[in-house]
């Protein structure tokens, strides 16, 4: 049985420390694949003006070319509409048996106002992120117990941050791969 | 963390001075301004359930100042209830956040004309607040306008495009998407606006699972309100 991961987000742009930590939670989790879903419009980050969807899936790609465990799915840009991880998670249940859904910790702190928690943890292992900086938490609803927390590397670097440096003229080596550099710098994006 | 958060209940129009007090539909405005203070004083109990009073901020109409004394304020912590006139609730909202503690990291506005809100909500908030991203975090009513918010990294210019765009939430949070804050929406919240609420909020506060949302206290003085007004319901 093949064991996933998917890992979403809004990836405007990808960035290193999103791969890093996907590569430590595959070896972790002992997952043969993760996939990448960027989201159309995230419903827990209401309305924030992304870049095109186009161009954050094509970062996605290039960044994870030559990784033949990670992949990517435009499942939620597909739908053009309000994407919510219970709607994923029943299409990819199509195709996985196994899946580990992967958050950050403050998606486990409003989990509790997700669509459906209950169906989420019936058909997925919910695993959460746990970076060194993230503190401990003082309402803990019900999912808290249920979900898998894993100490995940952390890299201080945010796609905000690339964005303000593409902005400003910085190099953002380093940060992302070099195809998604050479690929924001072609099509002049963040600007 | 807490020592770090400060609140500000704004409530701009006169709610303790009868004779300035909004009527609440047909209601009398002794009775509007018992209905609002009620509105008040739950959230203000729920938050001085987990903050010290020292910590919460009360900023109010002038009109209201001429009845600060008596029971109706003993509840509150006097020094930190703080009058401003019409023209800068209408202008400059900015100005009233300058009076804030300024060892407060974290800060939260609640405009008090709702219910719903409970300890374990303002616990979630704080998790979010602590969180090393700059932090946005939004409940609105049911009326779709913004009723509370709460940053851990405070900008003048939250302030102003929420007052520009009237607190309307679509319409203030696609602008502040410009900003560089995480958005978290938490679960909307039942605010009194139509004549109908009413007889909503008397429904609401009879559902088993809404008891947290008040104390015993509190619902003894809605209930006074709902027999009064029993025909609404």
């Amino acid at each position: 049985m093949e064991r996933v991961g998917i890992f979403g987000g809004t990836f405007d742009p990808i960035h290193i420390g999103h791969l890093i930590t996907a590569q430590s939670l595959l070896e972790i989790r002992k997952l043969d694949k993760i996939i990448f879903i960027p989201c159309f419009i995230s419903p827990h980050k209401l309305l924030t003006q992304n870049s095109d969807p186009q161009h954050r899936l094509e970062i996605v790609k290039l960044s994870i070319q030559y990784q033949k465990q990670f992949a990517c799915s435009e499942i939620e840009l597909n739908r053009k509409d309000v994407s919510f991880t219970i709607d994923t998670v029943r299409e990819l249940k199509k195709q996985y048996d196994y899946i580990d859904l992967i958050i950050g910790f403050d998606n486990l702190i409003v989990f509790d106002t997700w669509k459906e928690p209950d169906e989420l943890f019936k058909l997925t292992h919910v695993v959460v992120m746990k970076r060194i900086i993230d503190k401990g938490i003082e309402y803990k609803h019900q999912y808290y117990e249920m979900a898998t927390i894993i100490k995940t590397p952390y890299v201080e670097l945010s796609s905000s941050y690339i964005r303000k440096r593409v902005r400003h003229n910085l190099h953002i080596d380093f940060m992302v791969t070099h195809a998604a550099k050479k690929y924001i710098l072609q099509n002049n994006l963040y600007r | 963390m807490i020592n770090s958060t400060n609140v500000f209940f704004v409530i701009p129009n006169p709610i303790f001075n009868h004779v300035y007090c909004r009527s609440y539909h047909n209601f009398t405005k002794e009775d509007s301004s018992y209905l609002y203070i009620t509105l008040l004083l739950n959230l203000y109990e729920i938050f001085s359930s987990v903050l010290p009073k020292e910590d919460l901020f009360l900023c109010l109409d002038n009109r209201d100042q001429e009845i600060v004394s008596g029971d109706t304020f003993s509840p509150f912590l006097l020094k930190n209830v703080l009058f401003f006139d019409e023209a800068t609730f209408t202008n400059d909202y900015v100005s009233l956040f300058d009076k804030k503690n300024p060892g407060a990291k974290n800060f939260i506005f609640v405009r008090p004309k709702f219910v719903g809100l409970t300890t374990p909500d303002i616990l979630q908030i704080f998790d979010l607040l602590l969180l090393e991203d700059n932090v946005l975090i939004f409940k609105k009513s049911l009326h779709k306008k913004i009723v509370l918010f709460a940053t851990n990294k405070f900008h003048r210019d939250i302030l102003s495009l929420l007052q520009k765009n009237n607190f309307v939430a679509d319409s203030t949070l696609k602008k502040l998407c410009a900003l560089d804050y995480q958005l978290y929406k938490l679960k909307n919240v039942f605010s009194l606006a139509h004549v109908n609420d009413f007889k909503e909020l008397y429904q609401m506060l009879s559902r088993k699972e809404n008891y947290n949302c008040c104390s015993k206290q509190m619902h003894d003085r809605f209930t006074h309100l709902f027999i009064e007004y029993k025909e609404l319901l």
